[in-house]
């Protein structure tokens, strides 16, 4: 969870992202942002997010993000 | 007609109970959409003001077309702000321009009143409890015609000051009756808009959309990072008509996006606004062969377009695809460097002519005297005529190739170079998602930033095959992901700003 809000940060500076539910919805995640996002973690955990998990509800908080990592972890 | 609400209202008699406008779930009939702008245009027209400017400041929704629409009722002009816009880009235009008034809503009650003194606000909430004035809405329109300002749209001049293209009822109705008849838009049509509603394009789709009676469904922002969602939006509001610009076409292709879903309703795919790359139209033309596409081409002073090319060939990854041809009712030309006018094989900077032209930029002379000249090809008549800047080639076909922007013409190791043909040639480079071409001019370098699995010394050998010394980039920028502008286009003015921290964290 640490890792993920480090590189949170990194792109968006200032934000605090613990505090962040609704990261897509408040558009505190704009545009390129969720794909920039996509290649940092790809590049972090050393997995491959598929186009499938690539949702609205993933992207919400760090929270979605460590569950949707740990799932793509478990089916590899 | 003399007045484009007289075409919306057309529209509105003959099919009052079809959807306008939808965001989502939310739809607006065409009774509904002008009968709110009549009410709340009837609480406008007593302020006594014509021909001036108003300012629209809402999130991209159906109630931000009825504010819209109820300033040109009043027979004013409006100008768009977006909620998501910065603030210090808000303040340029509202200095220039000094608007009678700003309508908005009470969820932007803090940003509006942080902009403009409170007597200057006047509030949807408000606005729309007023009656439907027949009689006031009559006397405006008597007293309007069709080369009275409809819009005012801002686009970023190159200096950093935002220049206002005026442009009239006339041209926008001669621009609509060209998209409506070239590309067949009626009833059925289901318009998936992108671009938001201060970018030029929006006015095919808004206009185009409201004239023919179709509808416009708006597209949330937030879909255009998740390429799977936004494709099922599409299935869900039965989307068969999109004009994006290609950096959001390309989200959809990079991301191998058909293996998983495809629009199944779609017939029509235009595109606009930066160039498209073959091998990204190529993707989707072999996943949606029986689409219809189309390139269009043109700048916010020609309304939005001057020139247009249906694809109907087969184009490898590597060619251009021309920009085609002169819309109906808007003729181009190019001149030479030697001021004459370009014959085939020749290049030259591209000028239009005709009604799709703007008034000029609002309140700004010398702008507007430098861009909208005298025909340069004869003093017989006055002829205004509107230099674009962009440089371009008829080919063997008669087709105009577009080959990048004026300014953007380099002087290199004492060649001509046009940046645009640099990514062209790297566009085509299998693995390479996005690239913008740039030029330092103090240190007389040429810097390539791409997107996509490549090292930087594989592309730099396959680059070296593909393009002469002279034009081999002496920087290549890998970046994860390409930054794009509040217009989804590719964002060069950022890129231009910050390639020297983006090379320091390649180190």
């Amino acid at each position: 969870m640490e890792e993920i809000r480090k590189i949170l940060e990194s792109m968006k500076p200032g934000v605090d992202f613990s505090a962040q539910n609704h990261m897509i919805d408040d558009h505190i995640l704009e545009s390129m942002d969720v794909m920039m996002l996509v290649a940092e973690l790809n590049d972090a955990f050393d997995v491959e997010i598929t186009l499938p998990y690539i949702r609205p509800e993933n992207f919400q908080s760090i929270d979605t993000i460590y569950d949707m990592i740990q799932r793509i972890e478990e089916e590899d | 007609m003399k007045n484009m609400l007289a075409w919306l209202e057309k529209t509105e008699e003959r099919v009052p109970d079809s959807i306008a406008v939808a965001m989502e779930d939310e739809t607006w009939s065409y009774g509904h959409l002008m009968k709110t702008a009549r009410q709340m245009a009837s609480a406008l027209i007593p302020l006594g003001k014509r021909r001036c400017p108003m300012v629209v400041l809402f999130e991209k929704s159906p109630w931000c077309v009825a504010a819209m629409l109820s300033v040109v009722y009043s027979g004013n002009f409006y100008v768009v702000l977006d909620d998501r816009m910065p603030e210090e880009r808000m303040k340029k235009i509202l200095d220039s321009l000094e608007p009678v008034l700003m309508i908005t809503d009470r969820a932007h009650e803090e940003m509006a009143e942080h902009l403009l003194p409170p007597e200057c606000i006047r509030y949807r909430e408000d606005l729309e409890m007023a009656e439907e004035r027949q009689e006031l809405l009559r006397a405006v329109r008597e007293d309007q015609v069709d080369t009275d300002p409809m819009y005012a749209l801002y686009t970023s001049g190159s200096t950093g000051m935002p220049k206002g293209a005026l442009v009239s009822h006339r041209a926008v109705m001669a621009y609509t009756e060209w998209v409506v008849s070239t590309f067949s838009f009626g009833d059925d049509t289901v318009l998936g808009s992108q671009t938001p509603f201060y970018f030029s394009m929006s006015v095919t789709d808004l206009f185009g959309a409201l004239r023919s009676g179709g509808r416009l469904q708006i597209i949330p922002k937030k879909l255009f990072s998740f390429p799977l969602a936004l494709v099922e939006y599409m299935n869900r509001y039965r989307i068969n008509t999109i004009y994006w610009v290609p950096t959001a076409l390309g989200l959809v292709a990079n991301w191998n996006t058909f293996a998983y879903a495809k629009p199944e309703y779609l017939k029509m795919v235009l595109f606009a606004g930066e160039s498209m790359p073959n091998r990204l139209l190529n993707i989707w033309r072999r996943n949606l062969p029986d689409v219809l596409y189309a390139n269009l081409f043109g700048p916010t002073e020609t309304t939005d377009i001057c020139t247009y090319y249906v694809v109907d060939r087969e184009f490898s990854d590597e060619e251009t695809l021309p920009i085609g041809k002169a819309c109906s009712n808007c003729n181009v030309f190019a001149v030479t460097e030697e001021g004459k006018e370009a014959g085939p094989g020749e290049m030259g900077e591209l000028y239009a002519r005709g009604s799709f032209l703007a008034l000029g930029y609002y309140r700004n002379g010398e702008k507007t005297r430098e861009a909208f000249v005298q025909n340069p090809l004869h003093d017989d008549y006055p002829e205004i005529v509107y230099r674009t800047g962009d440089l371009v080639r008829w080919n063997e076909r008669g087709e105009l190739l577009y080959l990048g922007r004026k300014d953007f013409q380099i002087k290199h190791m004492g060649y001509r170079i046009e940046l645009g043909e640099i990514e062209a040639a790297a566009s085509a480079v299998e693995k390479l998602e996005a690239v913008v071409c740039l030029y330092e001019q103090a240190a007389d370098q040429i810097i390539l930033v791409y997107q996509g699995k490549i090292a930087k010394e594989k592309l730099a050998k396959i680059l070296e095959e593909k393009l002469p010394a002279y034009m081999m980039p002496g920087i290549l920028i890998r970046v994860k992901q390409m930054p794009v502008n509040a217009n989804g286009k590719m964002d060069r003015t950022y890129l231009k700003n910050n390639y020297k921290t983006l090379m320091e964290q390649q180190k």
